[in-house]
């Protein structure tokens, strides 16, 4: 069995720091790595490796910081990369973004499963599963809670609103998964010093046969208007009086907030 | 199809909710507003879609696509989008709207 698992280069969500004045994000000079989704992705991949003797393939496009990010990912337990690397890339829509992932895919040739969180940590867009699906004309199960697999059958909780669908579908498909279904392992330092010597394939637009022209910003239907922090207005509620009939007052006002018990 | 704005949901709910949104795009940009009526309903809630700002509604009954995945969704809406379709989907952003929305924006406009 072959598992792909497609993951997102982003920057360190916790580091980000808001400019107060304008509420802009500073992203220059984050640490990056893969969000959280992607994190719960690979991990059950691993897992059905560990019990379905599986291959796992992770699959990135991003920056070329990604050969050092890609560690992690094999630490985990996948058992080779192929990362996209290519200028042309950058400020690509999820369209261009799922057409180049479909394309590596084809390159990386046959596989049984691809796995997806579902949606990046940081645009949350949720469409790269279903793109991806509609190109390869694959089906597609989403928002992934509980997954196994006898033969050729995979049998799927997915949480949808307000319920739980059990589905089952024939391989080869698309899952995306919710963070429910597992909690990611830590890769010991041990694991992530033997993880550059596992497979490393590095690509270009050139090497997939994508025309630069049809992916990048140049190309995006979307165009990102302004990105900042949601205002926070402090209350400015000022209590007057003696220290004892202030912190009185404090005390009902912090209630009401239901911030004490 | 005019060009325009076609609502689409699972729920009635969720389509009222998106017609009043879409009454109000429509007002601004001079579109034709549509919405999808998504299975059988009797004529007060087809209705209500009309109360809601909906200019056209078009009838899909349980017969024509069995159980509603997102597939069958996707080929629905692409069918109705396909051919001088509207020019913005409103789609419920359910589990099942935002899977579908892959689907249909990737049938309606692919990067290649």
């Amino acid at each position: 069995m072959h598992v792909i698992t497609c993951m997102k280069q982003v920057v360190d969500l916790q580091q980000i720091r808001i400019k107060r004045d304008t509420r802009e994000p500073v992203l220059e000079g984050l640490p990056v790595l893969f969000g959280d989704f992607d994190k719960n992705a690979l991990e059950e991949a691993v897992k059905i490796k560990e019990t379905h003797a599986a291959k796992v393939t992770v699959l990135s496009v991003g920056s070329g910081k990604l050969k050092d990010t890609v560690l992690e990912a094999l630490a985990m337990g996948a058992d080779e990369a192929c990362i996209v690397v290519d200028l042309a890339c950058e400020g690509s829509d999820t369209g261009a973004s799922a057409l180049t992932l479909a394309k590596a895919i084809e390159k990386i040739g046959a596989f049984d499963l691809i796995l997806v969180g579902e949606g990046s940590a940081d645009n949350y867009s949720g469409q790269i599963g279903s793109r991806i699906a509609e190109i390869l004309n694959i089906p597609q199960v989403t928002y992934v809670r509980e997954l196994s697999i006898e033969g050729n059958t995979i049998t799927a909780v997915r949480d949808v609103e307000g319920a739980l669908e059990v589905v089952k579908g024939q391989m080869p498909l698309v899952i995306s998964v919710t963070s429910e279904i597992n909690k990611p392992r830590r890769a010991p330092l041990a694991q992530i010093l033997r993880a550059s010597r596992k497979p490393l394939k590095s690509w270009t637009l050139s090497d997939l046969g994508i025309d630069p022209s049809k992916v990048g910003s140049g190309t995006s239907a979307i165009q990102v208007v302004s990105n900042l922090a949601p205002q926070q207005e402090r209350k400015g509620v000022i209590f007057e009086g003696d220290v004892d009939e202030t912190a009185g007052k404090l005390v009902d006002a912090l209630r009401k907030e239901g911030a004490l018990q | 199809m005019t060009p325009g704005i076609l609502v689409c949901s699972e729920t009635d709910e969720g389509a009222l909710e998106l017609l009043t949104k879409g009454h109000e795009l429509a007002k601004q940009l001079n579109f034709e507003l549509s919405a999808v009526v998504l299975g059988d309903r009797n004529d007060k809630t087809v209705q209500s879609y009309f109360e809601y700002g909906a200019q056209k509604a078009l009838l899909i009954p349980n017969s024509s696509f069995g159980a509603l995945d997102a597939e069958t969704y996707a080929n629905l809406l692409h069918e109705i989008a396909k051919d001088n379709g509207p020019d913005i989907l409103l789609i419920r952003s359910s589990r099942l709207g935002k899977e579908t929305a892959g689907r249909v924006a990737q049938k309606l406009h692919p990067a290649a």
